[in-house]
């Protein structure tokens, strides 16, 4: 039997996970005048840690270090996990979960303070009606409990203080954000974009991303240094812990817990509600518990579930039995690349390097329910730039001139598709596997349907089409093999929302139906994940939630 | 334990015990002169692995109007990735060396450090198809375009990218 060392406050609310959602839930409860302590399982950094400015010549592998694999098998395959960086992701040593063999699946994870947000790809793309009541258009699976008219007021709120900067469109299927300035395409964009729209009718627009185009709430405006997931002194990118959370610190009422692994929810019996939560402090491994009447997680997707799965038998807040269920990733790592030989080639290592590239929004099943068998659309990032023939053939002084001079303009599209919602796909507690700290991990099930990989075909091929269309050579369809379940890092779903309680664990301000007090505001409590990166939405329902935990805590119906 | 698996490699001991009396093996073609210091502790290879490296690595990448491989350290950095990385590459990498001295020996009666530039680059042209000169190039070419030599080189005539199409059309 374990001590538990309780602390003596009670918090009006606990916060757990401090990324781009828990940074929202502490900055807006703090604000509103509650007292909130924030546990995240990471360390703090600070801006001496960031590493965007170093040379690969200043690493001692130059990038290439064969150390990182070694404790992170999975992490390491992310191109984001660096030899400067990566003692923020996780060890996969000391936090394992398990998949049948047949169903790999990519967890990506980050402990720092910050969480993701630190090293996130910063495409922010509002969701539409389209998304929102998906089932309504095709008759597949659940609408979301909330619509875009809900939202869009937390879109706009989220925007104004995050700074997206974007052109505007007009798009119904793509809403335009309070944009910054958008980002200058290149030449080779541009070719792609003037073809696609007159040959095609479809938008080429460049990439909508939290990154500040000008100063703009007491950050300054991106010098395209390059490589953001390494960190960003001048805090132009939008990371949690020098906008957010920096924010409910001034405040005076956020208590900071960091290197704190919560385990699972403390439940007071009589009530049935949360009472605080139990966590490890990471370094001592010390099992301790801290209080509060309203309790919110943002632990990330897997980890507020697994949390939820870990808070009682057969999982907290789960009289409806989809706790764990309905897991979503995007289907990805699959385009099609060619060369644009009419624009002349003077490529440049280093900077500027523009940190964000081009998109191209749904087209597919705008208008129409099914197309070629499939429902549901995608869309595309890509990038067009002048490359070095690192791969010229031969050696010598031949080869060291054709890798300048053989460079050529490469363009690329590669798209991002919806996954549907499948009970299949989901999670559970293997009873047979503990972490370092001695909580029991997941054992998660999931696997593409065949609409994904149609998606996916189709995506490829009309990536090459519009590529044909552009005028561009030796096109080559790329990505034979879809990505991994999960390695999108856009993993949703799991505890998702419903007006029904018996179709879902929250309702749409993200409040458990069984636990009042609870409140699941990160991608856990998604209904269907659309064709867009999740983050921003993930901040708006957060923004949403924070406000109605608000109201309900000072009305005392928590 | 790995140079012992260099010389456990056949081609090389074949090699070895065909043209060491009559060859360049031991005093080499600049006579009597000390051999010029290496300037770098290795920490995988010996000194005629890193010699080889040296020349193998400027070879692929010589000196021209900027510096070469050799000049930019690239060895040491092979030296240093193979050390520290998993064993299958660093074996393999090894057993290449060896391999590739057997033919060196075979066609000109020395070791490829010892052969004359235009030896070493038939050399060369002999094994461009194989898996050894895949790996060495790979990490030649990764070695030095990250390094301040090599990044100068890239940037010689490039432009940096404005972001702004000067382009009246599109």
């Amino acid at each position: 039997m374990q001590i538990i060392a309780r602390g003596n406050d009670v918090f009006d609310a606990i916060v757990v996970g401090s990324g781009c959602t828990g940074g929202w839930a502490a900055k807006k409860l703090t604000e509103a005048g509650m007292k909130v302590a924030l546990l995240e399982a990471g360390s703090k950094v600070t801006p001496r840690d960031f590493t965007e400015h170093v040379e690969p010549y200043q690493l001692k592998y130059r990038g290439h270090s064969p150390r990182i694999a070694e404790r992170r098998p999975i992490q390491s395959k992310v191109y984001a996990c660096r030899e400067s960086n990566y003692h923020w992701f996780v060890d996969d040593i000391e936090n394992p979960y398990t998949t049948p063999d047949d169903k790999p699946f990519y967890w990506i994870r980050m402990r720092v303070l910050g969480g993701r947000s630190l090293s996130w790809g910063r495409q922010s793309y509002r969701m539409s009606d389209l998304d929102f009541k998906a089932a309504s258009h095709d008759g597949y699976g659940e609408d979301w409990p909330i619509c875009y008219a809900d939202l869009r007021p937390y879109y706009e709120e989220v925007e104004r203080y995050v700074g997206i900067s974007g052109q505007a469109e007009g798009l119904p299927q793509l809403p335009d954000s309070v944009f910054l300035p958008p980002m200058e395409m290149t030449c080779g964009e541009r070719v792609l974009r003037d073809a696609v729209k007159k040959k095609m009718g479809r938008t080429v627009t460049i990439g909508r991303v939290a990154v500040l185009t000008r100063p703009h709430n007491g950050r300054a405006a991106c010098h395209y240094c390059g490589p953001c997931e390494q960190g960003c002194i001048t805090y132009s990118y939008f990371a949690s812990l020098f906008t957010t959370i920096k924010d409910a610190l001034a405040t005076g009422r956020l208590t900071l817990l960091t290197d704190a692994v919560v385990s699972h929810l403390v439940v007071d019996k009589a009530t049935g509600k949360a009472a605080g939560v139990a966590y490890i402090e990471r370094k001592t491994r010390a099992a301790r518990e801290v209080r509060a009447k309203v309790v919110v997680l943002c632990a990330s997707t897997l980890e507020s579930t697994r949390i939820l799965l870990n808070s009682a038998p057969g999982g907290l807040a789960n009289s409806s039995g989809t706790l764990g269920h309905y897991l979503m990733d995007h289907i990805y790592r699959g385009g099609a690349t060619g060369e644009l030989a009419m624009l002349k080639a003077h490529p440049w290592y280093g900077p500027p390097r523009r940190p964000n590239g081009i998109y191209i929004p749904r087209f597919r099943n705008v208008d129409r329910a099914m197309t070629n068998g499939f429902i549901r659309g995608y869309g595309y990032q890509g990038w067009s730039r002048p490359e070095f023939a690192f791969d010229a053939p031969g050696f010598g002084a031949g080869f060291k001139r054709a890798v300048r001079e053989k460079s050529r303009w490469v363009i690329g599209l590669g798209l991002w598709a919806e996954c549907l919602a499948r009970w299949e796909n989901y999670v559970e507690i293997d009873p047979d596997r503990m972490d370092a700290w001695g909580i029991p991990v997941l054992r998660i099930h999931m696997n593409w349907s065949d609409n994904e990989l149609r998606l996916y075909e189709d995506g490829r091929q009309q990536a090459a089409e519009m590529l044909e269309a552009a005028g561009a050579k030796n096109i080559q369809l790329y990505g034979d093999e879809p990505s991994v379940p999960g390695f999108c890092i856009h993993e949703v779903g799991t505890a998702r929302m419903s007006a029904d309680p018996k179709k879902g664990v929250v309702n749409g301000f993200c409040q458990a139906h069984d636990v009042k007090n609870l409140f699941i505001t990160d991608g856990a409590c998604w209904v269907s994940i659309a064709c867009q990166n999740p983050t921003l939405t993930m901040m708006a329902i957060t923004a949403r939630a924070s406000d109605y935990i608000i109201d309900r805590y000072r009305k005392r119906e928590l | 334990m790995l140079k012992g698996a260099l010389l456990g490699f056949g081609a090389w001991k074949k090699g070895v015990s065909q043209v060491q009396v009559k060859g360049r093996l031991a005093p080499g073609p600049g006579g009597h002169q000390p051999p010029r210091p290496l300037g770098w502790k290795p920490r995988l290879f010996d000194e005629h692995q890193a010699r080889t490296v040296e020349s193998l690595t400027d070879r692929i990448i010589p000196s021209s109007e900027t510096p070469g491989a050799q000049e930019a350290g690239v060895a040491e950095y092979i030296d240093l990735i193979l050390n520290d990385g998993p064993p299958g590459p660093r074996n393999r990498f090894l057993e290449g060396l060896g391999w590739l001295d057997g033919l060196a020996l075979r066609n000109y009666r020395a070791p490829f450090v010892r052969c004359a530039a235009n030896e070493q680059n038939a050399l060369l042209r002999q094994i461009q198809d194989s898996p050894f000169f895949r790996q060495i190039k790979d990490l030649t070419v990764q070695g030095y375009y990250t390094s301040k030599a090599g990044i100068d080189e890239l940037n010689r005539d490039g432009v940096p990218d404005t972001y702004a199409c000067p382009h009246e059309k599109h």
